[in-house]
């Protein structure tokens, strides 16, 4: 019987180990969010919104007095974006936004967006909105890099 | 059967015949009288020889010389296992399936409810600008109102070269998208900005 007893104390502290061991190993784990990365290719060629989701996107350039009338989704991906390495977009006129984990405080991440030539943010990642950042010229357009939270 | 009879393990019918017989019978009575005689004289001997016995930390002795070897920690957790099906089948099953038909139901729902890791906050805020080194102008920050946030930078070559009237209409054309009206870049040309930090923006 005392046998047993200490049999099940060993297999509850067992137990134990094993759900505290995957918690312990994500801790020491790279700190990681996720964010939606979408390049949007905005022109004043043709009145193409291609996918049709981007009409919101159009609605809100224009009432902020851009004058684009197409818009065109060229890519779209769900980062992973860590602290210890920065994560590349790829743009289509050759260069690269990258995106870094800078910190996260009370569940709050700040991620820094940079793009060659243009301005280095620093984006506190939250559950709506989305940040348009142009990107850089294409193809007699303008390239936007949208940052938002991924869709669930 | 005399020797059961004075050992006393006869039952009472056998005791009844038994003693029937020595009523009768001289020779048995005497065998009886002897074997009651060794009887006695072999248990004073016994309980002379249990007397000089020392029997202190005799049952822990005979305890250490039953008690088998402890087995693997692995074999004594099967056995375990096996014994609470064994003996609490209905109570274990029973546990296993609420806990399953909780963690279906539950996690989902935690995970529905729950923000993804680094969304604490409402909504998407530009924290900070950092203008590109050798940057002449300062970029553009417009707050759309379904909370987004539009950053644009109006292009360099364009306000250094926006001078001669002829390429006033080139500039409104490349000012990237902006119409004439729309909220214009802060001064130009900024070499030294100092870099925005906190607050809304």
């Amino acid at each position: 019987m005392r046998t047993h007893v200490t049999s099940g104390r060993v297999l509850l502290a067992v137990l134990g180990l094993g759900l505290l061991m995957p918690l312990v190993a994500r801790a020491q784990e790279e700190q990681k969010v996720r964010v939606q990365a979408e390049v949007v290719l905005a022109s004043r060629k043709g009145s193409e919104v291609e996918p049709p989701e981007l009409v919101k996107m159009k609605e809100q350039f224009e009432k902020q007095n851009f004058n684009f009338t197409s818009f065109k989704r060229v890519s779209m991906e769900v980062l992973e974006v860590g602290d210890k390495k920065a994560v590349e977009v790829k743009l289509p006129n050759g260069s690269n936004a990258s995106l870094q984990l800078l910190g996260m405080k009370d569940g709050i991440a700040t991620v820094r967006v940079a793009i060659p030539r243009q301005p280095t943010l620093d984006v506190e990642l939250g559950r709506q909105g989305a940040v348009y950042q142009k990107a850089g010229k294409h193809v007699g357009g303008e390239l936007i890099l949208v940052l938002s939270p991924p869709s669930r | 059967m005399l020797s059961p009879y004075v050992d006393g393990e006869l039952t009472p019918a056998e005791r009844v015949n038994v003693e029937r017989h020595l009523s009768a019978c001289r020779d048995c009575t005497g065998r009886a009288a002897d074997l009651r005689a060794e009887s006695g004289l072999l248990r004073v001997g016994l309980d002379m020889a249990v007397d000089d016995v020392d029997f202190k930390d005799f049952a822990l002795k005979v305890m250490a010389r039953v008690t088998p070897e402890k087995p693997p920690l692995l074999e004594r957790l099967k056995l375990s296992l096996s014994e609470m099906f064994l003996y609490q089948r209905t109570a274990m099953v029973s546990s296993f399936a609420t806990a399953a038909v909780l963690a279906l139901v539950a996690v989902p729902l935690l995970m529905r409810d729950r923000a993804p890791v680094g969304y604490a906050g409402e909504r998407m805020t530009v924290k900070a600008i950092q203008p590109y080194q050798d940057a002449r102008v300062a970029p553009v920050v417009m707050e759309t109102d379904n909370g987004g946030t539009i950053i644009w930078l109006v292009d360099d070559e364009v306000q250094n070269g926006a001078s001669s009237s002829e390429e006033d209409e080139e500039l409104q054309e490349d000012v990237g998208g902006l119409r004439k009206g729309g909220r214009q870049p802060g001064p130009k040309p900024k070499t030294d900005v100092e870099r925005p930090s906190g607050g809304p923006l």
